[in-house]
């Protein structure tokens, strides 16, 4: 068993991480998160919340959570995420993150659930600029407890790799 | 028409329903494993013959996809109503990976129902079609004790709120027992679920009734051959005997069977707590079953067929699973482990004869653990021990010299004990490499493995195999003894 696991671990070691892309100057980024429920709106999770720092952190972007809970009623009232992006925008850059978890059926001993998350990233005070990406994240979870806060947190790396490829888009675009 | 009342009726007549502004969300997802596993000591590619030694490398290879199609969507921080159509096909053959090369034939649609919610009565979801319902599952064996209405297509209707789940379902479970073979098997029942500390403690109890009535005149209904004896029905000698005693001229006057009526009935239990400390979870489930009885055999004697009812041979049959599975995070980011077992118990108050599978108890325990070198590269090691008890007498053959047919162990071929132990103790052992793309968890998926496995069993040859079996000296292949089996697995595994 050991000789097999060394080298799979060098060959692992080998495999270059491709590179990151960094702004040229730190940036401040306000970074908006919130979860559609059947009640209303809520907070993510902090796993989700962190996930998406690291990503802003390790391109040279400083992230500040913004604390969307006074405005979820006003939030709640836009028709889509346009009209949530101009009621949050200001003079920073700012990544709005909408996430939603349905559970969906039990499949094979699993509890299955969708996650959507819809990315929207205004980088000049435009609204009508937003980059925009979305993810679809199906999720297994494995104990009927579990709810949407731990598909959220299963759905994690995925909705944070979305985050990763829009910022990059933007620093790759930016002059 | 109301939009309300059409999502009613679409939910209730199992017709699909469609909206313009908000139907068309479809969605895909399912389960595959596929494994490569050369048996070089003449098996079929499983390490043990059933998942009671865990599943991982008992279980051959499996597929499942699920469609679900939103014919009305749900409407995110709303109570609005939603409808969906949900579809699984699924099966247990992969081409190239077992000996159906991934037939058609190997897969079947085995779950339609259409789902609506927030209809009627808000946080009841409706459904209609087939009705499965599992508290939880137990991972390491692949096993769910805990379920009601597997063979139930019908109606149901499931309250959930913070603290309280109520599900209540009534259908026909006739079709999934007997197949052509059909009779009505009216089921009704329900499952509660209660969590008085969300998150950390939840406890459940369901059960379900299967009345089964047989009309008159029906070929399909229950029904008990009179002046038959067990003992003929095992041996398969009912026809000879009635031959023997009243002559091959009075075939004609073979006992016509007398009706009967059947009862079946199945109790579960849970209690799930956890989010504490290293325990992530701890699960226990527990059932009871009472199963429906059996019908009718066909048997051929001298060119006469013989057909007779056993309902009274087999109406006494209980069984009850006991499993629990707790897992672990013993050493954060480094080390998981999943503890399982599971016990079993068949009884069979029509037998004392011969040695079966409603006449046995069971029980193993399985323990996994999973270290993590690196993010995505992992090492697994598992070991289960298992022991099984026939009630009945011998019917495990130790040697491949064994005597088949004997009587309290000695040779006697009109004996009914088919080996030479009545238990069967089993150990295994696995271990190797896995490659999880995303991450860390010992249940995380899709997982790639390199794995070894070995068994130790006192039943000769104890998985699936073709050896030959008899001790006939004009065999072309001579009986092989071995306790000890050897295989490799490449395998993967994904929930998507």
């Amino acid at each position: 068993m050991r000789h097999l696991l060394l080298p799979l671990l060098l060959l692992a070691g080998c495999l270059k991480p491709a590179a990151i892309q960094q702004a040229t100057s730190p940036t401040p980024v306000s970074v908006a998160t919130l979860v559609e429920l059947d009640r209303g709106l809520g907070d993510v999770p902090d796993e989700l919340d962190a996930g998406i720092a690291k990503v802003l952190s390790k391109r040279n972007l400083t992230p500040k959570t913004l604390d969307l809970e006074p405005k979820f009623d006003e939030l709640l009232g836009q028709p889509n995420s346009e009209g949530r992006v101009q009621l949050l925008v200001g003079e920073e850059v700012l990544l709005l993150v909408e996430t939603s978890a349905r559970f969906s059926v039990q499949v094979n001993g699993r509890y299955r659930w969708n996650v959507e998350a819809d990315l929207s990233l205004v980088t000049d005070g435009f609204p009508e600029h937003a980059r925009t990406r979305h993810a679809s994240v199906p999720v297994a979870l494995i104990y009927s407890h579990q709810g949407a806060d731990d598909a959220l947190i299963e759905a994690t790396p995925l909705i944070a790799r979305q985050a990763a490829a829009l910022v990059d888009e933007w620093i790759a675009s930016t002059p | 028409m109301s939009a309300r009342f059409l999502v009613v009726a679409a939910a209730l007549s199992g017709l699909t329903f469609t909206s313009e502004a908000q139907a068309g969300g479809a969605d895909v997802g399912g389960y595959f494993r596929v494994a490569a596993r050369p048996d070089l000591q003449g098996g079929n590619g499983r390490l043990g013959y059933w998942n009671l030694y865990g599943r991982l490398m008992n279980e051959g290879s499996y597929g499942m996809l699920e469609l679900r199609y939103d014919i009305l969507e749900p409407q995110p921080a709303t109570q609005s109503e939603w409808a969906s159509l949900h579809v699984r096909v699924e099966g247990g053959s992969i081409a190239n990976a077992d000996a159906f090369n991934g037939s058609l034939n190997s897969f079947r649609m085995s779950q339609v129902f259409v789902k609506s919610g927030n209809v009627l009565i808000p946080n009841v979801t409706w459904q209609l079609g087939t009705l499965e319902y599992f508290y939880g599952d137990l991972g390491l064996y692949d096993m769910r004790p805990a379920t009601v209405f597997f063979e139930t297509v019908g109606l149901s209707a499931h309250y959930q709120s913070e603290r309280i789940e109520l599900l209540l379902g009534l259908g026909d479970s006739g079709f999934r027992r007997y197949g052509l073979q059909y009779n009505a098997v009216p089921t009704a029942g329900g499952a509660l679920r209660l969590k008085p500390v969300p998150g950390h403690l939840e406890v459940g109890l369901g059960g379900e009734v299967k009345l089964e009535t047989s009309a008159n005149g029906n070929v399909n209904g229950h029904y008990q051959t009179p002046d038959i004896t067990y003992e003929d029905w095992v041996r398969g000698e009912v026809g000879e005997s009635f031959v023997q005693q009243f002559g091959p001229e009075l075939s004609d006057y073979f006992p016509d069977p007398e009706r009967r009526g059947a009862f079946g009935w199945k109790g579960v239990g849970y209690v799930g707590f956890g989010g504490a400390g290293p325990l992530v979870w701890n699960n226990l489930f527990f059932s009871v079953e009472r199963v429906l009885p059996e019908k009718s055999v066909t048997e051929n004697y001298n060119g006469t067929e013989f057909t007779y009812w056993v309902h009274d041979f087999t109406d006494e049959r209980t069984v009850v699973n006991i499993g629990n599975e707790m897992q672990l995070k013993l050493v954060p980011h480094r080390l998981d482990a999943v503890l399982a077992g599971w016990y079993g118990l068949a009884m069979d108050g029509d037998n004392d004869l011969t040695p079966s599978d409603w006449d046995r108890t069971y029980a193993s325990t399985v323990l996994r653990l999973q270290a993590y070198p690196s993010e995505r590269v992992h090492l697994l090691v598992e070991t289960s021990l298992a022991r099984e008890v026939s009630h009945n007498g011998r019917t495990y053959r130790e040697h491949a010299d064994s005597i088949f047919a004997n009587t309290d162990g000695r040779p006697d071929t009109r004996g009914l004990e088919t080996g030479d132990s009545d238990s069967r103790n089993t150990w295994q052992g696995k271990g190797g490499i896995v490659l999880n793309p995303l991450g860390r968890g010992i249940y995380s998926r899709p997982s790639l493995r390199a794995l070894y496995g070995v068994q130790h069993s006192n039943q000769n040859n104890a998985f699936g195999n073709s050896f030959v079996e008899t001790l006939d000296q004009y065999n072309d292949f001579e009986a092989v003894e071995q306790h000890w089996h050897h295989m490799l697995s490449l395998e993967t595994e994904v929930w998507f």
